[in-house]
């Protein structure tokens, strides 16, 4: 086998996508697929379209990309002498960082129609740290909001009947003027 | 590859978002923003954030940093949840009203203004009765109201951070703290109108924080921190200490082998007092009274306490009234 390992997964709209196993085992749905030996002819994804999908996966090659050069700079480190020469790869590891969270910021700038796509792919394929991510994203977008700012901002709509209105508003009366 | 075609939307969208997704958003936000903004924004995430105890486990409603600074509350008139009289707009640095013009049902909102003080309250009263008696850590404003609420719903709590606005009372807080008997944190954070204020007949009030400490040691044996703090601290002709009464009891308190961090701020912890705190906690690595008046430091208690790592002392002497402000005395 070639030396990156790759899988091949398929969108609801049967758009198929090669990626490296390192990827696409960072979704723990993908890699208890894997491990049960259901990636012949490809792993279908019936959840997920291939917009989102794309995105997705542009998500997990850039943190499996710097994982594994995280992990190949520690070995390195490793391998070097004992003490000393350390440094240059702490350094590179903290560049990689950097990159990795402004990639990450630059990542969730998007619509919340893409964003709530992404939050319900990063649910069903159980990619913890890009639910994390959106998580974190959407909680920044609520923060100071009143409820009604809250509605526009996701196009929530207000379903409140007007009894469980008129209770809301007693029993939560700080929230509103 | 690149199709346009939307996933299929849960009818209700963001509404309809799965709730452990909707727990971790709501957990990264925080009880005050699910109280004042999320949790009100449809029904369903108002019936995830109102029936999910989980979610009020550690209830922190501490003040954002820009808000700390607060006005005087003049009103301590308080209400409960169950009150229908009508808070608006409460300036003091519990409150996000001021960011929250927007009603959802306008129409409905009375002219009246009703004691603008207990907004706070209301808030740190429904978090405390969402968290269905599993709460462990409460950290925000609190009143006797308030921790008496507390004590009856939280037997599991471990880490209470309280900020007093004149109205958390030794006595009460030394009762309702029997109720706590996993407790390992304890704060009380005084704010300075606590000094100024005055009940409602007149007299001002008579704190011995001491009583507060000695109870938190018989019902808390896993009591690993305990503060006491102003908010502020006065080096001038502060009253506050002249108003304090010595324990009515005898100071005495178990052997408290978990305690290890202590930041005493009271006129009521004397000297003996403090010497009995030093004998009494074997695992002390901070001791903290830097704002305990204690008259005369004398080589007894410098001795017992030079073996605690973190020491502060730096004392001042406030006792002797008749003399200037200026009768301090510095250990350190």
């Amino acid at each position: 086998m070639a030396s990156p390992a790759m899988v091949t997964l398929i969108s609801s709209d049967d758009a198929r996508f090669e990626v490296t196993e390192a990827a696409a085992t960072m979704s723990q749905t993908i890699r208890h697929m894997i491990e049960d030996g259901c990636t012949d002819g490809g792993i279908p994804l019936p959840n997920v379209p291939a917009r989102t999908l794309a995105k997705v996966l542009e998500y997990c090659n850039k943190h499996a990309a710097a994982t594994a050069a995280e992990s190949s700079a520690a070995g390195g480190a490793a391998a070097g002498s004992d003490s000393g020469s350390s440094s240059s790869a702490d350094s590179a590891g903290k560049d990689d960082g950097v990159d990795l969270a402004s990639f990450d910021k630059a990542f969730v700038e998007v619509d919340t129609d893409t964003l709530y796509d992404l939050l319900l792919a990063a649910n069903y394929l159980d990619v913890k740290t890009l639910l994390d991510l959106c998580c974190q994203k959407v909680a920044d977008m609520i923060r100071g909001k009143t409820p009604e700012q809250i509605r526009q901002t996701f196009g929530i709509k207000n379903d409140f009947s007007p009894e469980e209105e008129e209770k809301i508003r007693k029993e939560n009366q700080w929230a509103f003027e | 590859m690149s199709s346009s075609a939307a996933p299929p939307l849960p009818a209700s969208g963001w509404a309809g978002l799965p709730h452990h997704v909707l727990w971790s958003v709501f957990t990264v936000l925080g009880q005050r923003e699910i109280l004042s903004g999320a949790g009100l924004a449809c029904v369903a995430w108002w019936r995830f954030a109102r029936d999910e105890p989980a979610l009020w486990r550690r209830i922190n409603l501490t003040a954002a940093p820009p808000d700390e600074d607060d006005t005087v509350d003049d009103d301590i008139d308080d209400e409960y949840l169950s009150d229908d009289d009508e808070y608006l707009g409460d300036n003091n640095d519990e409150s996000l009203c001021d960011d929250h013009p927007v009603s959802v049902c306008q129409e409905k909102t009375p002219a009246k203004v009703c004691d603008e003080s207990s907004g706070w309250k209301a808030m740190a009263l429904a978090a405390v009765h969402r968290c269905a008696g599993q709460c462990e850590a409460f950290w925000g404003r609190a009143d006797d109201d308030v921790l008496f609420y507390l004590a009856d719903r939280a037997s599991s709590m471990k880490s209470l951070r309280v900020t007093s606005h004149y109205d958390v009372s030794s006595e009460v807080f030394a009762e309702v703290i029997k109720k706590f008997p996993l407790l390992e944190e304890l704060e009380l954070v005084l704010k300075p109108e606590a000094w100024n204020y005055t009940t409602k007949s007149g007299q001002p009030p008579t704190n011995s924080w001491v009583e507060l400490f000695q109870s938190a040691c018989e019902a808390c044996s896993h009591l690993h921190s305990f503060t006491v703090r102003r908010a502020c601290k006065v080096t001038r002709s502060n009253t506050y200490y002249l108003r304090e009464r010595s324990s009515p009891t005898p100071f005495s308190i178990p052997v408290m082998h978990g305690l290890h961090s202590l930041e005493l701020s009271d006129g009521s912890f004397t000297q003996d007092v403090v010497m009995q705190i030093v004998d009494k906690c074997p695992a002390l690595e901070s001791l903290d009274i830097s704002d305990v008046p204690i008259y005369r430091w004398d080589e007894e208690l410098r001795n017992k306490c030079s073996r605690i790592k973190d020491l502060k002392l730096q004392v001042s002497c406030y006792y002797d009234t008749d003399s200037d402000d200026s009768d301090y005395y510095d250990i350190s």
